[in-house]
């Protein structure tokens, strides 16, 4: 695969990453060398193989009890390192309706 | 018409735990912004999620209780997407191997019948709240940050808004019952977000969806697709096209109006969670879990009108939550007769929750202490006038033997002759008039006696007991 | 007395013998740092005071004879978030960043009675290879300042290669303590996956990143591995055993099997001199009895494109969460939210930050995720395969750690991405497998060190340390320290 400069751009944005006319160029190519590299994979026979998604190997999640545990101090720290708060709630430039209401 | 509505509903409800998903922060509805959040729910470089075993088991639950099959082998994915009250960045929830698929619900509508198929049930992370302030500013409240949510997705499977609100209705009953969650649309912990097309009759493949956000209420469901079936179908009779749009229900106008219109699939780069290792849920814990499974709606009413004779639309009425259904079962029980608790759940007891707007759960009232009250009532030891006095105590302060109660309030009825027989005599003895009256086929004059007694025990007599020795010592007159 | 080149076990001696206290250990070390971090620049940041008065303390209360570590310094990567001062990952982006909560290794290290004396330099958010693209300093290898330490744990490595600190902690996710102990002449770990809290280690590849110790010594790494590892509730991933790390040490390595990859000894790949110093340290194991077999590992070189397709799509997710709202750096004068989130991100992050981001952005995209993070998975599991097979044929594979010494500062700056993506072909596959490497010092080239990977199988990063040990009786490379300006020499 390769990608060009519209490709980088679109998946910049996405990225919430800006970059400029230069930096997009140069971007471009240094990604084409690259994908050419992880293009290599191909070579590999995987079928049948199953992904490896994990750095562990035959371990299983563990589970939490379900006991919950408040720390206000901890709620004071978070607030001052917040770009803005008022009110306990985190302020933020004003959010437009997009309907990507979360979940 | 000449279109055929298709429906199919996603349905986020909020799971009952005491920690999030992810993180032990309290999981609450209401608190003070922020306080129920910890690091883990600011999303703070370095931190990693921990699953709560509770979200697990309660989503489990809810699945079996829809009739899902269980991914026995399954795990966590990671759904990216930029947005304040989604501090990650990602949300962890389910994609590839949802905790239950393949399940369905039976709904009846005008008195038919029908499944609708659940295409899956997935257990993932709620998102924090925003609010949109003035002066350019927003502000977020990660409280709710983390809370387990469930995610039950129907099949495509509804042909009419009335579909549409029995499933939500019968869905909110299941879930309800099986208790994992409070399932309340007003507070939030249940969601439902609707997609419809139309077709023309006979048409296999269906239209082009709109996805309908903001419905806030049931009649909004309803009200929504209702206004939804008519604009598509305007639309596709003056032979213009339907787009695959984001639409906004607007609660004042009754009206649904675009919010953007999708290209193609968002692209959540969706890839499994590296920080939540895979897990497998064993048959024993289905079984367990299974097990603590309560009797559902559907089958509980069935059983009251059988069995304990009590007429349908009473059983829909006691049916309606858990906690009343539980309290009617207990009350019954306790010894009392089904169709006197049905009575006075249906009467009394709804009248005061109304009133108080509480949940039977949340008063004094015991299902035993109801039955004693019944009891009390049979045998003539208090009239149905003094019970509700016993019932207005009874929900002021949990009372562990109504008996004692009425006795210590000195409120059990006179029935017994030998007290009442000089009470009587006195008032007649001293309404002399009245008695004179009775004799002269006044029947009114018989009343006031009554009266008399009546005010004389202050209120305790048996009024059957009263009559009979009234009528009796008249006549030696 | 010269305290700068003595190991931990050297200097627990000492103090147990009163010969030392511990603030004066702590004073010493930061005139030490005095005289020579100008020239190094291995920390972002120190904490002297806080450093003293935890030593104070120490003294106060007796160093434990039987605890190695206690009163011992030791200097922490600074992506392992500390409540005290600041982390910063070497980035813009949390320059000014302070956490809330100290990371799991951390809060293990100051159980043990170690005293953190300063956070180290990396390469921005741990990715690179050389700590050039760290966005605060420049670190430089006390060897010859001309040179690189390594990277990304290059300001952990340097540290203690320069005398600073007896040991440290750095994190390795394609071979970020390995590599640059290698140019240090240092002994580092990167353990089994699983085996150290991650908690707290802000997460560049969330299924590869394993924090590991730096040391001068085999015996030290293993003592400080036994202290920062085992199961934690706040990590997921971590695995639930009780291990001795160091029960193998001292033992002969007579009759073990030493596995010598052929795709490790390849000649296009590895500069000779490097090559030929590895042969020798081989040949040294053979005299020490070890019985040394060719294995093959035909998919190594896929683990390069596999490593980074996995690795830059992890890191994407997980570096999307830098937005300037919570935390860290915020643009000034965002107009809305958007261009706060976009202006934030692109002023924050270093540019091979944002190379990967966008790289991992299209690896995880719904248009290329069959063919990139998808493919990389499943070449994931062959590689991992070829290393459990070979590992069931023998009891530990070596082979060099770095295809050539440290290179020149800049050098690499210069260097295409993708040639600086394939140095990695030796060290990627350990971590793509979840397995332990431990790098160990076994020669020089030009005045540079060169250093060999001992990888083992799945916990058994005792036996790595048996070979590393038995390796390290038998030479004295271990024993060489750099001439540094304002510095020392044995």
């Amino acid at each position: 695969m390769k990608v060009n400069e519209k490709m980088i751009s679109e998946i910049a944005s996405i990225m919430k990453l800006e970059f400029s006319k230069e930096e997009t160029t140069e971007l471009t190519n240094e990604l084409n060398e690259t994908l050419s590299m992880l293009n290599t994979m191909q070579e590999v026979d995987t079928t049948d193989i199953e992904g490896t998604f994990y750095g562990t190997v035959n371990q299983q999640s563990y589970f939490r009890k379900d006991e919950p545990h408040q720390d206000k101090e901890e709620v004071k720290s978070l607030l001052a390192n917040a770009i803005d708060s008022e009110g306990n709630q985190i302020k933020v430039p004003a959010i437009l309706e997009d309907g990507e209401g979360g979940a | 018409m000449n279109f055929e509505t298709v429906i199919g509903l996603e349905v986020h409800v909020e799971l009952k735990t005491n920690s999030k998903m992810f993180s032990p922060s309290p999981s609450g509805f209401g608190a003070e912004p922020n306080v129920n959040t910890n690091a883990i729910d600011w999303g703070y470089p370095g931190v990693l999620p921990t699953p709560n075993e509770k979200g697990i088991e309660l989503a489990i639950k809810a699945a079996l209780a829809l009739n899902c099959e269980i991914n026995q082998e399954t795990k966590f994915d990671r759904k990216n997407y930029v947005y304040p009250d989604n501090p990650k960045a990602f949300q962890v929830t389910q994609d590839k191997q949802p905790i239950g698929k393949n399940g369905f619900i039976e709904i009846e509508v005008d008195g038919e019948k029908k499944k609708i198929r659940i295409e899956r049930v997935h257990l993932e992370e709620d998102a924090g709240k925003n609010t949109h302030g003035n002066g350019g500013y927003s502000y977020v409240d990660l409280n709710r940050q983390g809370t387990p949510l469930l995610e039950i997705v129907s099949e495509a499977d509804m042909r009419s808004p009335e579909e549409a609100y029995a499933y939500l209705d019968t869905l909110k009953q299941i879930i309800q019952f099986t208790r994992v969650s409070d399932v309340k649309m007003e507070e939030g912990s249940m969601r439902a977000d609707a997609n419809i097309s139309l077709r023309p009759y006979g048409q296999e493949a269906f239209g082009v969806k709109t996805e309908l956000k903001n419905l806030n209420s049931f009649n909004n469901v309803r009200r929504g697709l209702i206004y939804e079936q008519g604009r598509q179908e305007r639309l596709l009779l003056a032979g213009e096209e339907t787009l695959q749009e984001t639409r906004r229900y607007d609660d004042t106008t009754h009206e649904t109006t675009l919010m953007r219109v999708k290209e193609g699939q968002d692209d959540y780069r969706y890839f499994p969670e590296p920080d939540i290792l895979p897990f497998t849920i064993s048959d024993e814990t289905i079984e367990k879990l299974r097990a603590e499974l309560p009797e559902m709606p559907v089958e509980r009413r069935k059983r009251y009108v059988e069995e304990l004779a009590i007429p349908a639309y009473d059983a829909e009425i006691l049916t309606d939550t858990v906690e009343m259904s539980d309290f009617f079962e207990q009350a019954v029980a306790d010894g009392a007769d089904p169709k006197l608790v049905s009575n006075w759940l249906m009467g009394e007891v709804s009248a005061y929750l109304n009133k108080q707007q509480v949940g039977i759960e949340e008063t004094t009232l015991t299902p035993k202490a109801l039955a004693e009250m019944i009891a009390l009532i049979e045998d003539e030891t208090i009239s149905s006038k003094i019970a509700k006095r016993v019932f207005t105590e009874l929900t002021k302060v949990q009372v562990d033997d109504v008996k004692a109660l009425v006795e210590d309030k000195g409120w059990a009825q006179l029935s017994n002759p030998e007290q009442l027989l000089p009470i009587i005599t006195e008032v007649l003895d001293n309404n002399e008039q009245s008695v004179e009256d009775f004799k002269n086929g006044k029947d009114r004059a018989k009343g006031f006696l009554v009266g008399q007694v009546m005010k004389e025990t202050r209120g305790q007599a048996n009024p059957g007991v009263v009559n009979k020795l009234l009528n009796q010592e008249l006549n030696k007159r | 007395m010269n305290l700068h080149t003595k190991s931990i076990e050297e200097l627990h001696e000492l103090l147990v013998n009163k010969e030392l206290t511990v603030v004066e250990l702590v004073e010493s070390i930061f005139d030490f740092i005095e005289k020579t971090e100008p020239t190094v620049g291995a920390f972002i940041s120190t904490n002297k005071e806080a450093a003293l008065a935890e030593a104070k303390l120490v003294d106060e209360r007796g160093v434990d004879a039987d605890n190695l570590l206690d009163g011992i310094p030791v200097a922490v990567k600074d992506n392992i978030v500390t409540k005290e001062g600041k982390t910063t990952a070497a980035s813009k982006m949390l320059e000014d960043f302070t956490s809330v909560y100290d990371a799991t290794v951390v809060e293990k290290v100051k159980k043990a009675g170690m005293i953190i004396v300063g956070k180290a330099n990396l390469d921005e958010f741990a990715m690179g290879g050389t700590t050039e693209t760290s966005k605060l300093q420049q670190t430089v290898n006390p060897w010859n300042s001309k040179k690189v330490p390594g990277g990304s744990s290059g300001g952990s490595a340097a540290a203690v290669a320069a005398g600073m600190v007896p040991a440290s902690l750095g994190t390795d996710t394609g071979g970020s303590i390995r590599q640059p102990a290698a140019y240090t002449n240092l002994v580092g770990l990167k353990p089994t996956y699983g085996t150290i809290s991650r908690y707290g280690v802000i997460a560049f590849a969330s299924s590869l990143d394993q924090v590991g110790p730096l040391t001068r010594t085999v015996k030290d790494n293993a003592t400080l591995l036994n202290a920062v590892s085992g199961k934690d509730d706040k990590d997921n991933t971590s695995a639930d055993l009780t291990i001795d790390f160091t029960e193998k040490i001292g033992q002969k390595i007579q009759g073990l099997k030493i596995g010598v990859p052929k795709e490790f000894f390849d000649e296009n790949l590895v500069e000779v001199h490097v090559l030929q110093t590895v042969h020798q340290a081989v040949e040294q194991l053979k005299k020490l009895g070890a019985e040394v077999i060719e294995v093959s590992l035909p998919h190594l070189k896929y683990g390069v494109p596999a490593y980074y397709a996995i690795a830059t799509a992890e890191a994407s997710s997980n570096l999307q969460r830098f937005d300037g709202i919570r935390y860290g750096y915020s643009a000034e004068n965002a107009k809305s939210l958007e261009d706060l989130y976009v202006k934030t991100r692109s002023e924050g992050f270093g540019s091979e930050v944002k190379r990967r981001i966008v790289l991992g952005g299209i690896s995880l995209s719904v248009e290329h995720y069959e063919e990139l993070y998808g493919k990389a998975t499943k070449v994931r599991t062959i590689i991992r395969n070829e290393f459990e097979v070979a590992l069931k044929e023998v009891d530990v594979l070596v082979g060099p750690s770095t295809t050539t010494v440290a290179p020149n500062i800049e050098n690499k700056e210069g260097q295409e991405p993708v040639e600086a993506y394939t140095d990695d072909v030796l060290t990627v596959g350990v971590n793509l497998a979840g397995i332990p490497s431990l790098n160990i010092p076994v020669g020089f080239h030009e005045n540079m060190p060169v250093g060999m990977q001992i990888i083992g199988d799945y916990f058994e990063e005792a036996t790595l340390y048996q070979v590393g040990y038995a390796f390290e009786q038998a030479t004295d490379y271990h024993e060489q320290y750099p001439t540094l300006e304002g510095g020392t020499q044995e």
